[in-house]
This record gives structure tokens, C-alpha cells and sequence, in this order.
């Protein structure tokens, strides 16, 4: 195994007075992607949005613990803006911006104050390539980001995230919008952008877990209950409540 | 019972009935080698057919369980086991047949020079397919693996009859035949015991995840407390 680009150590959070993560300790291989499993309401979701700060929108949201990212912790991080540019996030949902399919990928450069047009260019274009999309959409880079599919939509949200070049892309059930064509497409995309990037994934879709990822982890009411190389967590998990949760047999 | 549960049943049940065919086949073809036994030899050819029905139709459940179902962990173990282990019953059933097929070709009185031996291999041979299918229904590892120690009995048997054999017939040209036949007799009982061996290798697998195939006895024994 490589490095660890992330490592996480007693975490814990609340949503005000109610802990939801329970001393989550777990690293993340870099250039690998971890998929992150559980039954609804078991703190997958809540446990990637740690990672790029995301509960600091809202306020009575508390961590404890660390989350080092490249040894730094990302819980006494001050600016966001730049995490998120290291970290990005993608929804569940695809979501373009208002505005045309070259503005929405130029969007993150912007912001990082990045102003010369040819590299914002040649940017754009090396992100659309990365995200698998250049080739469809080269014709009309100023057309509506709202005209594309759903599966060009959320290309088009990975292209963005790209476009400021992450070290980690974090996907919140990144398929579970589209139709199994476009779900194909986005797998493949994140098995080719393991290269260059680090990737963490929430799927309810055991299958997609086991297609994609490195690293599968499972957890249950709030706690990480086992965490393995993907081969062996879904063919001979050596927890129980593993078990049981994978063969379907929970509850 | 989730529909999926229905179907791990379903294949169990088959297999089960695939076993008891296979064990009786066995059983009856030796039978039907000692007592000279024509008809039952007849008979023993005959149920090679419904052997053969129960390995198209497992394989073909589980070709549907795995396309449809996904079976993970245990599910997905019990699954491949199944698959292989038809394999090794319908092979028992080839073997069966096989020594039936031999019933006509032996003289009765050079069969009565062999018999306390064949009997002997025999009787091993069906022990550990007994044991071994046992193992299979209980997910029963340490049966599993003292069955598969009794392999080298078997060989060690089967060795000596062939020996024996040769000896016998360079005194005995006249059963040339004969002894041909008991020689490829015994190989098939041997090739039984090296399937129930196999079955018993994936009653480890089934329990455990891990592979003893082609694995040394004792190189099993380390590692059977991590199992």
C-alpha cells in the first residue's frame, strides 16, 4: 500500500447536542478509491462531508478529534476556499451553475483568482478532457450547462472539481441520479482518475462499491465497524454485522 | 424467506439428492463387482444419467443466483462451492459407472483373490465420501480436514493392490484381463477418494475464504486457527 493522504484520528461530531460519529479512527491510501457503505442514517454521508468542512455551513456543528490531510489538520484549517479546491465534493444530484458549460468548468479558477485567459483555456479544456466529456461538448463550450444529460451534467460538476486541480474527490452517491449507461461512464472516470487524484465514495449501491473501489469501509450507527482491501471485505468480511449488512441479512 | 433464500435452499436440497445419488452409485458398483453382480451393474449405469441432470440444473440455479443476486460473503462462497463440488459428484458418478462397466470383464475367481483388498479401499473410499458430504451440509472444517488426511491411506492401498495385481497375474497369465480390469478398478476408487478430497477442500474454502487446494497437509495445520 502507498501513502496515506488522509488519516483520521477519534473523530467525533454533532449536530448540535447529537453525536452522530462515534471516535472514527481510519486512513485513506492515496491515489485509491475508498467506498464508504452503511444503511441509511449510519454517518457515511456525514463522515465525507468532514473532509472538506462541509457542516461549517450550519451553525451548532461540532468535530473532535483530527483529520490529517498531508499531516496538516483540516479541523483547525482557516480557510475553506482552499480546502475545497484541494478537496472537492460531488452531489448526488448533478449541479451545473446557470450558466454556459465553459463557465461552469472556469468557475473554481476564477475564484482562485486565476485571470489569464489562455490558461484558464487551456485549463478548461484539460479538466473537460480529464472528466471524459472534452469530446462531446468541444462544439459548444458557450451553449447552457442546463442543456446537457444527466450523466453529461454530473461530468460536467467532476470537470469543475478537476478544473482546480484536487488532491481528493470526495462523491456523495455520485450515480444514483442516472440511468446504468451514464453510471458505467462516471465508474470508469473514477477509475481512471485514481491516477491523479485520491477518491472517497459514499454509495448505497454494494455492487458499485465492489466494481470500483480499493478500500470498502462499513459503518453502523455512527461507528466504522470494519474497514478492508475491497476483495476481501466482500468475500470473507470478518465482522459480523459485515457480514450480515453485505449477504443482505440486516435487521 | 427472501426469494434468494429460497434458491440457496433449492440448491442445497439438489445437492443433497445429487450426493445420495452419487453415494449410491458407488456403493452399488462395488457391490455389484464383488457379488459379480450383472444386473445391479446395469443399474448403477443407469442413474448415471440423473447425476448428470442434478450438475446441469445446479449449475444452471446458481448461473442464475450469481446474475441476479449478486451473492456476497458466505452466500457468494456457498454459491462457488457448489459449482465446483458438482463437479467432483459427477465425476464420482463417471468413476461408478467406470467400475460397474468392469463387472463383465472379470472372472469371478480372480475378483475372490482381490476382494478382502478391493473391499478394504473400497469401504475407505466410501468413508471419506460419507465424511466429506457430511462436511459439505454441516460446514464442518475439522471433519473436512481429517477426512482429507485419509487420502494417503487410499493411495497407499491402491499402490499395493496394483502391485499385488501385476505379481498375480505374471504367475497367472490367463487373467491378463482380469487383472487389467481390477487394476483400473482400484484407480477409480482412488480417483473417488481424490474427489471426496476436493469436497472437503471446499467445505474449508465455504467456512473460511481461503483456498487449502493444492495446499501440503501440514502447511493446512498451521494455519488452521487463523481458519
Amino acid at each position: 500500500m502507498g501513502d496515506y493522504i488522509l488519516k483520521v484520528k477519534n473523530l467525533n461530531f454533532f449536530y448540535g447536542s447529537k453525536q452522530v460519529l462515534f471516535n472514527i479512527n481510519m486512513n485513506m491510501a492515496s491515489n485509491r478509491i475508498t467506498a464508504l457503505i452503511g444503511p441509511s442514517g449510519c454517518g457515511k454521508t456525514t463522515f465525507l462531508r468532514c473532509f472538506n468542512r462541509m457542516h461549517d455551513l450550519y451553525k451548532g456543528n461540532r468535530y473532535e478529534g483530527e483529520i490529517l490531510y498531508k499531516e496538516k489538520d483540516i479541523l483547525k484549517m482557516n480557510d475553506n476556499i482552499e480546502l475545497r479546491s484541494k478537496i472537492g465534493m460531488v452531489f448526488q444530484s448533478p449541479t451545473p451553475f446557470p450558466m454556459s458549460i465553459f463557465d461552469n468548468v472556469a468557475y473554481g479558477l476564477k475564484l482562485k483568482g486565476i485571470k489569464n485567459r489562455t490558461e484558464v483555456k487551456d485549463r478548461v479544456e484539460a479538466a473537460l478532457q480529464g472528466a471524459a466529456l472534452w469530446q462531446e461538448v468541444k462544439d459548444r463550450l458557450s451553449a447552457p450547462a442546463g442543456g446537457l444529460s444527466g450523466g453529461q451534467q454530473q461530468r460536467l460538476v467532476i470537470a469543475r472539481a478537476l478544473a482546480v486541480e484536487p488532491d481528493i474527490l470526495l462523491f456523495d452517491e455520485p450515480t444514483s441520479a442516472l440511468d446504468p449507461i451514464a453510471t458505467a461512464k462516471i465508474e470508469e472516470l473514477m477509475i481512471e482518475l485514481k491516477k491523479i487524484t485520491t477518491i472517497i465514495v459514499v454509495t448505497h449501491n454494494m455492487q458499485q462499491a465492489a466494481r470500483v473501489s480499493d478500500y470498502t469501509a462499513f459503518f453502523y450507527l455512527g461507528e466504522l465497524i470494519e474497514t478492508d482491501k475491497t476483495e476481501d471485505f466482500f468475500t470473507r468480511p470478518k465482522n459480523k454485522q459485515t457480514e450480515d449488512y453485505i449477504r443482505g441479512k440486516f435487521g | 424467506m427472501k426469494y434468494v433464500e429460497e434458491k440457496y435452499s433449492q440448491i442445497r436440497a439438489m445437492l443433497a439428492e445429487m450426493s445420495k445419488v452419487a453415494q449410491s452409485m458407488m456403493e452399488d458398483s462395488i457391490k455389484a463387482l464383488l457379488r459379480g453382480d450383472k444386473e445391479l451393474a446395469k443399474n448403477v449405469k443407469k442413474r448415471d444419467g440423473i447425476v448428470d441432470r442434478f450438475d446441469n440444473d445446479i449449475e444452471d440455479v446458481c448461473f442464475k443466483v450469481l446474475a441476479m443476486y449478486d451473492p456476497k460473503a458466505f452466500d457468494l462462497r456457498f454459491v462457488m462451492s457448489a459449482l465446483r463440488i458438482i463437479v467432483d459428484l459427477e465425476r464420482i458418478g463417471d468413476s461408478s459407472v467406470n467400475i460397474a462397466k468392469q463387472v463383465k470383464h472379470i472372472d469371478s475367481s480372480c475378483t475372490q483373490n482381490f476382494s478382502s483388498k478391493i473391499n478394504e479401499m473400497a469401504t475407505a473410499a466410501k468413508g471419506m465420501l460419507e465424511a466429506s458430504i457430511e462436511a459439505f451440509f454441516k460446514n464442518d472444517t475439522p471433519l473436512a480436514l481429517e477426512t482429507i488426511k485419509k487420502d494417503d491411506y487410499i493411495d497407499k492401498l491402491n499402490k499395493q493392490i496394483i502391485t499385488d495385481i501385476i505379481n498375480y497375474i505374471s504367475l497367472n497369465p490367463q487373467h491378463v484381463k482380469s487383472g487389467v480390469s481390477l487394476v483400473y478398478i482400484a484407480r477409480n476408487i482412488e480417483r473417488i477418494a481424490d474427489h471426496a478430497t476436493n469436497i472437503c477442500e471446499f467445505v474449508y474454502f465455504k467456512k473460511t475464504g481461503k483456498s487449502i487446494r493444492h495446499t501440503y497437509f501440514d502447511k493446512i495445520n498451521e494455519n488452521k486457527e487463523d481458519g
